[in-house]
């Protein structure tokens, strides 16, 4: 029989605010079963961001696992004061930086662009050259546009997971679009 | 109430376009970025901008590039983790316990928790002596193919004085005191030796204890 201090992790789908504490609270005392089922809640979510930022199959999977193992290591230094999805892609913005710091990481897309369903508002041309650009911004501008409008964050959200004020993650913003609009400027002409 | 001028509402809402597009401002900033944006070209003109940012960076990766969760891998690295901090936690314990009974001549322990199909038993190739504040006793395990000249060539490489000759019938283990000034030090020699090739596993079995405490 389990013990009782195993959390009930039986729950198929997205688990409610309480629940990932209750989780974080299990993992934290080194429950498996509870870090499995974070894992299998934030694989999806952790592998694109993963991806988006490094365009490598390969190194977002090594980058998911070096979350959770991160996750296991440390859930004792969760003091439940922030979101636990915060907690969770700040350990995995810190993880893309440092891979994306490293020299070996090329920008090597390892699947077709376009292959990709399309996007509104915008045409194929120009959101290939946007994401042409969000490629070429410097790590931490890239990773908050990323956090911005892939992950959904809120700027307080992106904050803390970037551990920066909030006015710098706005300037990163403002110059991430002002490099952008250059880019599709660029395009243009 | 202070009346905010243009300039300052115009940089304020500057600031807030990305969260207006991406729908996580809160009610009285959604409607404060509102008000402001039927005024401003310049901003409307950003908006949209920022929604073909948006939009581009929103297109799904295809679904068959996302890896299902794996979790026997999980697991997988999560006993290598525990593995790897087991081998680490005696240097923080009381290893003097271990270390009379290594050299009491009870080296036949047990074999490393994570391998144990090999056989629990193990050389000690330096004689044992008066050890010092700064002696290691650890435990490596060489790879069957590798030639006794270049065992004793890594033993003396780490620091090891009077390497006896290991042998073993499959992987040779043996016994090492591993002179180290900290257990940073010793760290960096083991996770130097560890990564080589020819080194199967480096396991810190105690910290020697000094014979004289007095200097």
């Amino acid at each position: 029989m389990q013990a009782d201090n195993t959390a009930d992790t039986r729950r198929e789908g997205p688990h409610t605010v309480s629940d990932e504490h209750e989780l974080m609270a299990a993992v934290a005392r080194q429950d498996r079963r509870a870090l499995e089922a974070l894992y299998r809640g934030y694989y999806t979510r952790l592998f694109r961001f993963a991806f988006r930022m490094t365009h490598s199959h390969g190194t977002a999977d090594e980058i998911v696992n070096d979350v959770m193992l991160a996750v296991w290591r440390s859930a004792k230094s969760f003091r439940g004061s922030s979101k636990v999805s915060t907690w969770i892609f700040g350990i995995a913005y810190r993880q893309t930086l440092k891979r994306l710091s490293k020299k070996s990481l090329a920008i090597a897309p390892d699947f077709d662009p376009d292959d990709v369903p399309a996007a509104e508002d915008a045409s194929p041309e120009d959101r290939d050259w946007i994401r042409h650009g969000v490629d070429t911004l410097p790590a931490a501008q890239k990773l908050a546009v990323v956090l911005v409008f892939y992950v959904g964050m809120s700027y307080e959200e992106v904050a803390e997971v970037t551990d920066c004020p909030v006015n710098t993650v706005k300037t990163r913003m403002f110059h991430a679009r002002k490099k952008l609009k250059g880019v599709l400027e660029d395009s243009a002409s | 109430m202070k009346t905010q001028s243009t300039k300052t509402i115009h940089d304020t809402v500057e600031g807030l376009l990305p969260w207006y597009v991406n729908g996580t401002l809160s009610a009285d900033e959604r409607n404060y970025v509102e008000e402001h944006l039927s005024g401003c070209d310049s901003h409307q003109v950003a908006i949209r901008e920022l929604r073909q940012i948006a939009a581009a960076v929103q297109e799904e990766t295809p679904t068959p590039l996302v890896t299902e969760p794996d979790v026997e891998r999980l697991n997988a690295l999560l006993d290598a983790d525990a593995s790897t901090r087991s081998r680490r936690t005696p240097l923080y314990l009381a290893a003097a316990a271990l270390t009379a009974a290594l050299f009491a001549g009870l080296l036949a322990l047990g074999d490393f928790s994570d391998r144990q199909a090999a056989p629990a038993v193990f050389e000690t190739a330096t004689a044992p002596d008066a050890g010092t504040l700064t002696d290691y006793v650890v435990r490596i395990e060489f790879a069957a193919n590798v030639a006794a000249d270049e065992r004793q060539s890594i033993l003396k490489s780490i620091g090891v004085r009077d390497a006896a000759e290991l042998s073993g019938s499959t992987a040779v283990r043996g016994v090492v005191s591993l002179p180290a000034a900290s257990v940073a030090e010793l760290e960096a020699v083991t996770g130097g030796i560890e990564a080589r090739n020819e080194i199967v596993a480096v396991e810190v079995l105690a910290v020697q204890l000094p014979v004289h405490t007095e200097r």
